[in-house]
Parts: structure tokens; sequence; C-alpha cells
């Protein structure tokens, strides 16, 4: 029997797929976050120390979890078409903030600094899906983190021409020149990561790279090379043309 | 500890209602509880709540449907409402929100006592 499937049809069929099994993980996945936090609150009992430490265990298992099956719907919204953007004039250097706020206790458990500089005079106001936009700086902030084993990370924000830019530098373990043309492809991950047990499968630039082109912006990365640091830069235009769709 | 708010949740998965229920009554909150939109509508023109937790996605009426109905009903249309959905589905969110409800979680991104401390915000 023969049975041919168009490429278009086999993406379809793909996207589909992926939203219908993460739609159902969501299930399994928010009860172990609730009943795991409720014990952890002592809600059913007092809990031992041990027992406290193994549940913490679980439930920043069951986030990461919950964070992939984000990354994979995300996906399957982006390559279908299906993704949608809420626009709003945002300060982008109150978004920035608030990330380095998430991030600075992890950074300063590694023994790593994470800094920010901004601009003394305010940066124009930007109409930008907030939520969408601070995924990526977090992902920016969390790869570098990731990646840096010592010195740390250095958030920039500053405004270059009609655009506002925002760079991540870290003095990490860089990106080699082979590795360069591939970041922001699905499902790539550094050689190196296997060294730092980082976890994660690849896909947050790669989503972050949609969301910025989406919003007429532009996202890139520069690195001397292995054990050089890196920059992760993307710039959003102050004027959009709005190539976004669900505005 | 007593409490004397009442809140009805509108919810057709019964671990949920175990889960987030529980957690509510501990703060003392009187919990009443629906399986589905109509029945939810129901108690909720029939008996007095101060809060209404809904579910979005629910068989006879979905939770859309039953914002709608709330909000035209004169001892209603003030009440706070809570969407604890099982997904974002933006459209959807956009909408409710403008139709005026306090609060909109997804369930994988919400924990109990995070939903109690809401709660304790829009009614004491």
């Amino acid at each position: 029997m023969n049975k041919t499937v168009t490429e278009e049809q086999l993406e379809t069929a793909k996207s589909d797929f992926i939203s219908i099994a993460s739609h159902h993980l969501r299930t399994p996945l928010t009860i172990i976050k609730g009943f795991v936090s409720l014990l952890l609150e002592g809600s059913y009992g007092e809990v031992q120390p041990k027992q406290q430490e193994i549940m913490k265990k679980i439930y920043d298992s069951n986030e990461k979890l919950v964070g992939l099956v984000e990354d994979f719907l995300n996906i399957s919204s982006m390559e279908s078409g299906r993704m949608e953007f809420t626009l709003a004039p945002c300060k982008l250097e109150d978004i920035c903030q608030e990330v380095i706020n998430t991030f600075i206790a992890r950074a300063n458990d590694r023994g790593l600094y994470l800094e920010y500089a901004k601009p003394e005079t305010a940066l124009p106001e930007i109409k930008i899906d907030s939520n969408r936009v601070k995924e990526v700086v977090s992902n920016f902030v969390d790869n570098a983190i990731k990646y840096t084993i010592k010195g740390g990370v250095r958030i920039k924000i500053e405004q270059i021409a009609d655009s506002i830019r925002v760079t991540a530098s870290d003095t990490g373990i860089g990106v080699l020149a082979s590795e360069m043309p591939h970041i922001f492809t699905k499902f790539s991950r550094g050689k190196n990561t296997k060294r730092l047990n980082a976890t994660g499968i690849g896909l947050g630039l790669y989503v972050g790279k949609f969301v910025i082109e989406s919003h007429d912006g532009r996202i890139w990365a520069e690195s001397e090379g292995e054990d050089k640091g890196s920059r992760f830069i993307f710039e959003l235009p102050i004027h959009p043309v709005n190539k976004i769709l669900n505005a | 500890m007593e409490n004397s708010k009442k809140i009805l949740m509108i919810e057709d998965g019964e671990i949920f209602i175990e889960m987030f229920g529980d957690r509510l009554k501990q703060e003392g909150y009187e919990m009443e509880f629906a399986t589905n939109g109509a029945w939810g509508l129901k108690e909720a023109t029939e008996k007095d709540f101060d809060l209404f937790i809904m579910d979005m996605l629910m068989p006879a009426m979905n939770g859309e449907e039953m914002i709608i109905k709330l909000k035209m009903d004169e001892k209603n249309k003030n009440k706070p409402i809570i969407v604890l959905s099982a997904s974002v589905d933006r459209d959807t969110q956009k909408r409710v929100e403008a139709m005026g409800i306090s609060a909109f979680y997804v369930k994988t991104h919400v924990t109990p006592s995070e939903l109690a401390e809401e709660v304790k915000k829009l009614i004491g």
C-alpha cells in the first residue's frame, strides 16, 4: 500500500501530537506540584528534615518537567504558526531588573557575580509581549550562569540608534566557532555541556530567536572561543513595523 | 480557624478539588464544589458566595459562559472570580480578563498556598 503524505501534513501532525501530549502531561505534573508543595509546607503533618530534603528534590525535578512541557507547547505553537503575542508598552529595563532579582541568589550560590548595567536616564518604552521577552532575558541569564564556572554574568541595556539592545556577557566556557552557526537551532547544546552537568534540552534559544524576530528584532551571539566567555545579544526596534499577528 | 467567607469552586477534576479545596479549608473558608458549569451556576443563583474559583474547560457549560452569566446576575456580578485553568490559551485569557475577573492562574504554575494567598487578598 502506498501512502504519500506531504511535508506540510507531516509538520501539522507532529505539532498536533506534541500539543495533545503536552496538554495531557500537565495534569499529573500539576498534581505532583500541588501535593508536594502541601507536604513540604506541613499541611499533612510534621516533616522530618531528610523528608523535606527529598521532597524538595522531587518538587524541583517536577518544576523542570513543567518547564519542558511549556517548551514543547511553545515549539508546537511556533511551528504551526499559532503562537500568540500580547503587546503592551513596557519598560524593558524593568523586565531585566526582575530577571536579575530572580537569578541573583542562584548566581551567588555558585560563587558568580550577576551585575546589571543600565543608563541613568530612562529608556523609551517599547510595545512588546513582556512575558515572552522576559523569557528570552531569563534564558540568556540562565544559560550564562549554567555555562560559567568562575567570574560571572553582566546584563547591559542601552539604546543604540532606534533600537534597545540587551547584552548578556559571561566569563564562561564560550562558544566554539564550529558551534556558532547552530546555537539558535532546535535541540542545539554546546559540546561542553556534559562537562558542566548542564541541564536543559536546547530549546530556549530556538524559541528566543522566534520571539525576538517576531518583534522585528535581531538576536545573535559573540564569543572569542573556548573558555573565553560569550555575549548573547538581542535588539528590539523602538518603532516596529509590526509584523506580529494577533497584536 | 473560623472565617465566615464562602467560596464556590467549579472544577471537574476531583483531585484538584481535594488539593486546592483542602488548602482553602485550612484557612477556614467554607468550601462548596460543583463539577460542571450548569450546576455551578445553579448553586451561585440559589446560595450566597463571597468568591468563585473556576476551571475553564468543563462539561455542561464551560467557564467562559459561566462568567458571562455571573456578570449578568445582579447578586453575583461584583463578586471576585479566580480562573484556575489547565492551560494558557491567551485568546480566552484576554477575553475573560476583559469581562472583569480578578485573577487568571494556570494550574501548573500555582501552588495551593499561592492560591490561598490570592483569595486572602481578595476577600480576607
